[in-house]
């Protein structure tokens, strides 16, 4: 890692750290106002964007120790999502002065361009993930007959926002439009997957940072909790569980890392699925183990563990769950064929331009 | 707490080269080998490979120009040992001095072991076996009983080993054994011995596992002389140099790759038209495979560059023989009628075969339950 890299995750580090502190000690609203504001103060919100336009400059490794720490201390606002927005802002090269940008999914889109004036119209679902009460846009990526675009809604021309929580207790909403204008679109080939591959790449870094987590705190539990006179965590059984579990964390960090390097590198499908993939498959046994280790205490809202766990179960449907991107994968392998499996999975690994 | 370690490697571009080389090589050589034969990966024996690999230099190519080797990189030796795996070449005959012998040699043989051997070995000509497992020490390897006494000019060993991969064909056997103390001293008074298995006294009595090979084999020693120079390291030391040695392999590419040869077939047959659970049961096996080889390789660039991944090593390992052991019976769950016997030979005998083979994989090398514990006191649980 480079030194400034280091800087960044040092720093990104200490911050959550203190942000934990603060919402365990006070889960309101102003709290989570505070942390935001902090988040905004540091800049992390600019990590992707480009430095000509005042951003940090910072590539995908930057992003990972990002969101890899989000993972880590469970961060519960769209910090990731706000850092992905901004980002594809800048390749759809598309202006954005200030406020929250939220990431969007969208369905039934129906684009109409009036033929006079030349604007777009949107109609749709959009479901988004987001916090506060500020004025909020929306970006999203629509496939349509004319091509893939990115185009930019404001939230306040929603007709219907429907509020969705996800799993873990995060601010998700449904947004209903009809024949919203838009705020800006441009076509970008690849578009759609351009921003879902990003939305995946974020989760499995927040993944691999959540198992880290209770990896951590799983080892701290059975050693300090005892039945029949010693700690827990002296027993075989225990311990072989928690060994699988730092397999699967193991696994799940390196396929992170692997992933964000070759996005930093350049096109970086294959690796993405493979990635969030492995990502997700590791949470079922990762998550059972870590709650049957921890006995009653760790089913409690008191206790940390659901933090983490809930956000793992949420993150697994997010930016596509394991059938999707095993799908993905099967076929464009078994569209290569046989013959060239080995050499594609090597030079996959090995690709060392740039 | 532990923190991971998995930087992603930087494969130097001269592996390219090296990697067409080898693949052209393999190509030519291994032209009729059937898919069955080459699912035997390290299990697989053929002198005539060796000679032929050891002449391109691709053996103990790490070592010092002067004995035999090409001072290449541990990243380039990775290079050439995943290939050959990928294409199920028969690597037995020099796989166990290529992997860690060598490196013992160089590190603890004496002046005129590593003359006598070293070159050897790198032309593919001399094979060793590894003894440590015992019939009353498997996992518990300091129990062992095999001992050496001192005699003028040497040491006589009596005992036997048992389990031993390649000592039907192997010249020599790097033993761990006892030198002095008594059973009850464990870990105290080992030390490692290379016995000439040519020696009067020595027998070797293979057995055949449930596949009908015959590789490994139990190794009996009577009053079996061995000369002072064959002494490794220093006498007593032998238990932290053999774990020295076990954990320098934990991570290597044949820790995942022993079913590859089944991943090929299946995705062979099953086609581009493949149904939904063919085609998702592919796309799980590429991940996991893909992740393997990520972890794997960063634990080798990192060992090439002074680090001491010692965890993830291990991790490695057991993750690794459990996706590849994990791999016929998810296969077979799913071959369906799109995939008739009648169309699918080569993939029903590898699958088969490593249906065969595939329990050995998590008790070679250190059982699943040995590797588990060491990962434990990784985490500072032991
Ligand atoms: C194909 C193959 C090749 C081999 N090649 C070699 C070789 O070249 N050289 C060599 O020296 N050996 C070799 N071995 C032997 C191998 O190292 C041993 O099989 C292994 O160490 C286990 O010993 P064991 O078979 O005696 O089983 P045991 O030690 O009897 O173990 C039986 C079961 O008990 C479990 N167990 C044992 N102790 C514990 C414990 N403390 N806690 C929990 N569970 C425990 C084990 O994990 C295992 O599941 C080979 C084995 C195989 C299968």
């Amino acid at each position: 890692m480079n030194t400034e890299r280091m800087l960044l995750a040092d720093s990104v580090s200490r911050l959550f750290a203190d942000l934990e502190a603060g919402i365990s000690a006070r889960n309101d609203d102003s709290a989570l106002k505070a942390c935001w504001s902090e988040v905004d103060k540091l800049g992390l919100l600019q990590t992707l964007v480009s430095e000509s336009v005042g951003g940090f400059g910072g590539s995908w490794l930057d992003a990972f120790e990002v969101f890899y720490r989000l993972g880590q201390f469970a961060v519960p606002l769209p910090v990731g999502e706000q850092v992905l927005a901004r980002y594809l802002l800048g390749v759809a090269d598309i202006d954005f002065l200030s406020g929250q940008v939220a990431l969007g999914l969208c369905e039934n889109v129906y684009l109409e361009k009036n033929i006079v004036s030349g604007a777009w119209n949107f109609t749709g679902n959009v479901h988004a993930k987001y916090w506060g009460n500020e004025p909020r846009f929306l970006l999203v990526a629509v496939s349509g007959l004319e091509g893939q675009c990115f185009v930019l809604l404001s939230a306040s021309q929603a007709t219907g926002i429907c509020d969705e929580p996800n799993l873990a207790g995060e601010m998700c909403s449904n947004l209903q439009f009809f024949l919203a204008p838009v705020l800006e679109l441009r076509f970008v080939e690849d578009a759609c997957v351009l921003l879902h591959n990003a939305g995946a790449l974020l989760r499995t870094a927040q993944i691999a940072g959540a198992l880290e987590a209770i990896l951590g705190l799983c080892v701290d539990h059975v050693q300090q909790r005892e039945q029949f006179g010693k700690p827990i965590g002296t027993f075989q059984a225990i311990q072989h569980q928690l060994a699988l579990l730092a397999e699967e964390a193991a696994a799940v960090k390196c396929a992170a890392q692997s992933a964000f390097r070759a996005a930093s590198i350049g096109e970086a499908g294959f690796e993405v699925a493979a990635a969030k993939l492995r990502a997700n498959r590791a949470i079922t046994p990762a998550t059972s183990i870590a709650h049957q280790v921890h006995g009653a205490i760790g089913f409690t809202m008191e206790h940390s563990l659901h933090r983490f766990t809930q956000r793992l179960w949420s993150w697994r449907s997010d930016f596509g769950n394991d059938r999707y991107w095993a799908e993905q994968l099967g076929k464009l392998v078994l569209m290569q064929g046989a013959e060239h499996l080995w050499s594609n999975l090597i030079q996959r690994g090995d690709n060392t331009n740039g | 707490m532990y923190e991971f370690k998995f930087d992603p490697v930087e494969m130097h571009p001269c592996t390219a080269q090296l990697r067409t080389e080898v693949r052209e090589f393999l190509r030519v050589e291994l032209a009729q080998m059937l898919p069955q034969d080459r699912a035997k990966t390290w299990f697989g024996f053929s002198a005539d490979f060796s000679r032929k690999f050891g002449a391109r230099g691709w053996i103990g190519m790490t070592w010092p120009k002067k004995y035999g080797g090409q001072e290449r990189s541990a990243l380039e030796r990775y290079v050439i040992v995943e290939e050959l795996l990928a294409a199920g070449a028969p690597v037995a005959a020099h796989w166990m001095a290529d992997r860690q012998t060598g490196e013992l040699l160089l590190r603890y043989g004496s002046d005129n072991a590593k003359n006598r051997f070293l070159p050897a070995i790198a032309r593919g000509e001399l094979y060793f076996c590894v003894g440590l497992s015992e019939p009353v020490a498997g996992s518990d390897l300091a129990a062992i009983r095999t001992s050496a006494v001192r005699v003028s000019g040497g040491w006589q060993v009596n005992g036997s080993k048992i389990w031993t991969s390649g000592a039907p064909h192997s010249h020599m056997m790097s033993t761990l054994l006892r030198t002095s103390g008594s059973i009850s001293s464990r870990h105290a008074g080992l030390s490692q011995l290379i016995i000439d298995l040519s020696s009067p006294g020595v027998t070797v009595r293979p057995i055949t596992d449930q596949t009908g090979d015959r590789h490994f084999a139990e190794v009996f020693f009577t009053d079996v002389f061995v000369p002072d120079d064959m002494l490794l390291g220093n006498e007593g030391e032998g238990w932290q140099q053999v774990n020295a040695e076990l954990s320098l392999e934990r991570s290597g590419p044949e820790r995942y790759l022993s079913c590859y040869r089944l991943i090929e077939e299946f995705v062979r047959a099953a086609g581009p038209q493949a149904s939904l659970p063919v085609v998702t049961l592919v796309g799980e096996i590429i991940s996991e495979m893909w992740t393997l080889r990520q972890m794997s390789t960063s634990v080798t660039g990192q060992l090439s560059s002074g680090g001491t991944p010692a965890l993830e090593a291990i991790i490695v390992k057991d993750l690794g023989s459990t996706f590849e052991q994990s791999l016929p019976p998810r296969i077979q769950a799913v071959l369906g009628a799109e995939m008739p016997p009648s169309q699918t030979v080569p993939l029903h005998a590898v699958l088969n075969y490593l249906l065969n083979a595939s329990p050995s994989f998590s008790l070679r090398g250190g059982t699943r339950e040995i590797l588990r514990g060491m990962i434990a006191r990784g985490l500072e649980l032991r």
